[in-house]
């Protein structure tokens, strides 16, 4: 059986001032971003753009994902490339989305703080 | 046309990126008007194989200025990249060689030469100062850019396709070597293909 591992990730607070965040783990080896959309929602996907490797960072006034290297967009909601008709998709690590589809991954707010679970 | 009518500037600068990740930054046109501030705009005409010509819009230290530069570039060898450009009216050529130290750190030469025949010679006082200024400009905006592609070839990332699922595969083969591959893939449609004039017959 798998056993469940958590990461600190940010506390809501933080977020809250912040808008998101960015951290590298080594645990993962990914990087990823967590933030808070429009309605405060928290989300977490990976930070790392499948197109050439770009930092993703959220752009709060259009409420997307951006690409800081070629200004590839992406849908906060799906992790959907929104500039081109392609297939490329943020990997995502919200717990809105059905685990059993999240792979190994999923993430939950605890107490104001929140962790990203993952399985070894 | 004299020799004496050639300003020349070289400089030197080494970075713990692979050589490969090195060539893959001055080939990526995408990231121009995006990571440097200097770009307003730039436009690909042609690229096929080891060539490209683009056009790019320039902003200049006044309001509201900026100037168009047609510019030609080549994969000449494995190692060196000639850049031929024209910026208000001055012919130049960009000798760039990149020297692969290890396999994670290069070393690149970036020489710069102004043929300034003609009125042109008033330029160069002004293009002596100017070139170091606007390489290091250039330099600090793309350092970041090569250190994390370097990150992410290393966490065995494939263009158009992200990491690996696996956390176990996120790493590089060690007998893999990253290989750069002329010309970088970019989507149908890509906002450097949008000039009127660019021919497009690109299937990515």
């Amino acid at each position: 059986m798998k056993k469940e591992n958590f990461l600190y990730v940010t506390s809501k607070d933080i977020l809250l001032k912040e808008r998101y965040i960015i951290k590298f783990y080594d645990e993962l080896k990914d990087e990823i971003i967590c933030f808070l959309d429009k309605d405060e929602n928290i989300k977490i996907y990976s930070s790392i753009c499948p197109h050439f490797g770009g930092e993703i960072y959220y752009d709060k006034k259009n409420d997307l994902l951006r690409c800081k290297w070629h200004d590839w967009k992406f849908c906060q909601e799906t992790g959907k490339c929104l500039s081109y008709p392609i297939k490329l998709k943020l990997n995502s690590y919200d717990f809105d989305v059905r685990p059993n589809k999240l792979k190994n991954y999923s993430a939950k707010l605890k107490n104001n703080e929140i962790y990203l679970i993952y399985e070894k | 046309m004299k020799n004496s009518d050639v300003l020349e500037v070289e400089i030197y600068k080494e970075i713990n990126c692979s050589k490969d990740v090195a060539l893959w930054n001055y080939w990526d046109h995408e990231h121009l008007d995006i990571t440097h501030s200097a770009y307003k705009e730039s436009n690909i005409l042609y690229d096929k194989n080891n060539f490209m010509f683009r056009v790019d819009n320039i902003k200049i230290p006044f309001p509201f200025m900026n100037f168009q530069t047609p510019l030609f570039m080549v994969q000449h060898d494995e190692d060196t990249i000639y850049v031929y450009a024209v910026q208000i009216g001055v012919i130049s050529k960009t000798t760039i060689t990149i020297k692969s130290l290890n396999n994670s750190s290069c070393q690149i030469i970036m020489n710069y030469k102004f043929y300034l025949n003609g009125w042109r010679k008033i330029l160069k006082p002004f293009l002596k100062i100017m070139i170091p200024k606007w390489n290091e400009k250039v330099w600090l905006e793309d350092f970041p850019i090569k250190i994390r592609r370097q990150k992410v070839l290393d966490m065995n990332f494939k263009d158009f396709k992200g990491l690996p699922e696996a956390i176990n595969e996120r790493k590089k083969n060690k007998d893999e070597n990253i290989t750069f591959k002329l010309p970088i893939p970019r989507p149908i449609n890509s906002s450097r293909d949008q000039h009127p004039l660019a021919l497009k017959f690109r299937k990515k």
